[in-house]
């Protein structure tokens, strides 16, 4: 007697089988063709933050950078060379710069190329270069650094990567002006990229999606080792720092369980966060977690920009759909229907040859068995693209359903303004 | 290959399709082939160089990370270090803990003591600029190690004692660092600075007895002494004073005065009261001997 089979086709696979779907899957996750839209809006937001920091060390440069800084240009130097025992990757030359004016001039190119990154003009070259410099900025602020920090050098850094600046940016419109010119030149293509699906657009939207749950499972990990994320009173010793505080939030005091279910709730979302925000079903509710405890800290505990900038960072998850024109949406559901359309009659046109070559009867037993097996698969695959199609197709339906009621509204308040136009215009003709 | 001409950026097709589904041996697709496993292989790179020194900062302790992740981390350390993710992303972790501040006397031209609390929001606007000085005094705070090693541990274990001895230099350092800032803006004066520690209420102790956050009896002065002292507060004026550093200008008008009992008017109001919560009669941080870096 056979083992019960478990119902799962899965459970069949050889290791070869497994390998190659592992591959597939890689593959499909990384090298999926993307748009670019959510990463440009993260482009804009994510340089204003930027920008937002360069300007506030610029009203106090002179304390953080130079020789008569808080932390000295060598003792800045010794915390990464080695002169205390550990040395460290972490190099900058502005360790070696002691003028004023030149950290002043320095300053004001940073400055400068940070709001082009922000506005998009010259991304290609802007972007790379405000990742450079502020991570020169970082290695020479050691001591002074935070949170907001990290996340807004990792978002440039993943942005630097990608097309950012194919949409909403100066580089989009300078593209749209100098339209007739590119075809002839691969340099201008590159430089003002448009917003077509890219590899590079999902390789730098999928870093960021997974240096996120990295940051979000250690944070978890590291509050599991406290106890007062366990016993549910950290929130409490939160709001209750005064050097944070920028919201007095200590009436929560009467609601200990409150207080409770917040510290609990918050650790546990943290812990979960890199494995339920992929799901469809659950992303919705751990992005708006997000959102509620990021709020939370802008407002509660004086870290407003780094607050926003994780709620900003944390929009990574959601689809460029959102951002996108209705017409763009339409055309790319119609291109993906099309598509699916030639996919499904290439999988039927294999099944049919293979029927065909079924029906030989010199084949053995074995070859009959991996035909069958085959087309087993491809009647698989068809079967997939077709409920990819039929999803597709009621989407479009949908659409279509949603501009004709618009234009019935549309016709039925073009009516209204006539009739009263009409009525209007008869009241004035009457004689008084 | 589309007009921009670039393999990273081209291969387009709609979302939710597979591009590795349609190879053939055409040039363009070996390169593409070639393009997805170097780009693979960076992949794995980074991402490991993303995960392991937050893997590190868990599963280390005080003596150092664990030999695995030591090991392991050791191709990615450089780059992470370069690219600034060497962090451990334990915000408020493991517990959310008191603040720490610093507490600094200006000596003034005609002798006055102004005193001067970092961070200050009164002084330091907008918020992002006092959350930096903020971050500084915990820093300093991080850095601190106890005055030492005692003699006999150079005998016993040297090792230790040459860590003890870097540890410490390192705290001298950024602490000598933080007062010559301050001296550069008093004109040059003699600038000395405490560490304060700002303790929080508990949430059952709030309850019964409310208290304001920035009342004075939280707010605790904190020592710099040998761990291995008799004394855990030695009264004001018994700590030995050790001479300072000869390569600092003028490092011995630096050393530490105790705190002022009586500020004069002029000096900000919250620090003011704060100052002299801070158990005024107890020794100040006092310089050092010479760090050893």
């Amino acid at each position: 007697m056979s083992a019960p089979s478990i119902g799962n086709d899965k459970s069949e696979e050889t290791f070869s089988e497994a390998l190659q779907r592992l591959l597939g899957v890689w593959d499909r996750f990384w090298f999926t063709p993307a748009r670019p839209h959510t990463l440009c809006v993260l482009r804009f937001l994510t340089g204003a933050m930027l920008l937002y920091c360069h300007l506030v060390l610029a009203s106090d440069l002179s304390a953080f950078v130079g020789a008569d800084a808080w932390m000295s240009n060598e003792m800045s130097r010794q915390l990464h060379d080695g002169a205390f025992g550990w040395s460290d990757w972490a190099r900058s030359y502005l360790w070696h710069i002691e003028s004023p004016t030149v950290i002043s001039i320095h300053h004001a190119i940073t400055i400068t190329v940070t709001a082009m990154f922000m506005l998009g003009l010259l991304t290609r070259f802007a972007l790379p270069l405000a990742l450079f410099l502020q991570l020169m900025y970082l290695h020479r602020l050691t001591g002074a650094l935070f949170g907001l920090d990290q996340i807004v050098t990792y978002s440039t850094m993943y942005l630097a990567l990608t097309p950012c600046g194919s949409c909403f940016s100066i580089d989009a419109i300078l593209r749209r002006r100098f339209q007739a010119r590119l075809g002839d030149s691969r340099f201008l293509s590159w430089l003002w990229p448009d917003d077509s699906p890219s590899i590079a657009a999902n390789i730098g939207t999928r870093l960021l999606q997974l240096h996120l749950c990295v940051i979000y499972l250690f944070g978890g990990l590291s509050k599991a080792r406290g106890d007062t994320w366990w016993n549910g009173s950290a929130v409490w010793y939160a709001v209750s720092n005064y050097e944070y505080q920028s919201l007095d939030m200590t009436w929560l005091s009467r609601y200990p369980a409150i207080i409770s279910a917040l510290t609990n709730a918050t650790l546990f979302w943290e812990v979960f966060y890199c494995a339920l925000v992929w799901p469809r079903v659950t992303r919705p509710f751990v992005i708006g977690i997000a959102f509620i405890v990021h709020a939370s800290i802008a407002a509660g505990l004086g870290m407003i920009t780094f607050g926003s900038m994780m709620i900003f960072a944390n929009g990574i998850f959601l689809s460029p759909r959102l951002f996108q024109t209705r017409q763009q949406r339409e055309s790319d559901d119609q291109a993906a229907a099309a598509y699916q359309d030639d996919e499904a009659a290439e999988a039927e046109a294999a099944e049919r040859d293979l029927d065909k070559q079924l029906q030989n009867p010199d084949l053995s037993a074995a070859e009959r068995a991996r035909l069958q097996e085959k087309k087993e698969k491809i009647r698989k695959a068809a079967a997939r693209v077709k409920r990819r199609y039929r999803a597709l197709k009621k989407r479009e339906e949908k659409y279509e359903e949603r501009v004709k009621k618009l234009r019935q509204r549309e016709d039925k308040i073009k009516t209204i303004v006539k009739k009263r136009r009409e009525r209007k215009s008869g009241h004035d003709d009457q004689p008084e | 290959m589309s007009e921009r001409g670039n393999t990273f950026d081209d291969h387009e097709s709609i979302d939710g399709n597979d591009p590795g589904d349609a190879f053939d041996d055409s040039p363009s697709d070996v390169n593409f082939r070639r393009f997805k496993i170097i780009a693979s292989a960076f992949l794995i790179y980074h991402l490991l160089a993303v995960v392991l020194p937050p893997l590190s900062v868990q599963t280390g302790s005080v003596d150092g990370p664990s030999p695995l992740v030591g090991l392991l981390i050791r191709p990615f350390a450089g780059y992470g270090q370069f690219l600034h993710m060497d962090r451990g992303y334990a915000f408020f972790a493991p517990d959310p803990g008191p603040s720490h501040l610093i507490q600094a006397a200006f000596t003034q031209a005609d002798g006055s003591i102004t005193e001067q609390r970092y961070p200050d929001r009164d002084d330091q606007w907008p918020r992002l600029l006092y959350h930096r000085h903020f971050m500084l005094a915990e820093f300093l705070n991080e850095a601190y190690f106890p005055p030492g090693p005692p003699d006999d541990l150079f005998e016993s274990d040297p090792a230790v004692a040459a860590i003890w001895e870097q540890r410490r230099g390192r705290y001298e350092y950024i602490r000598r660092s933080l007062i010559e800032h301050l001296r550069s803006e008093n004109e040059g004066r003699e600038v000395q600075i405490l560490r304060i520690e700002h303790a929080l209420p508990g949430l059952q102790e709030f309850v019964e007895q409310p208290i304001e956050l920035n009342d004075p009896r939280l707010y605790n002065v904190l020592l710099d002494q040998p761990i291995f002292s008799d004394e855990m507060a030695p009264a004001a004026g018994t700590t030995e004073e050790i001479p300072a550093p000869a390569s600092v200008d003028g490092a011995e008008s630096q050393r530490l005065q105790p705190p002022v009992e009586n500020p004069p008017a002029e000096q900000p109001t919250e620090t003011e009261h704060n100052a002299e919560t801070a158990n005024s009669a107890e020794p100040s941080d006092s310089i050092g001997a010479e760090p050893t870096p």
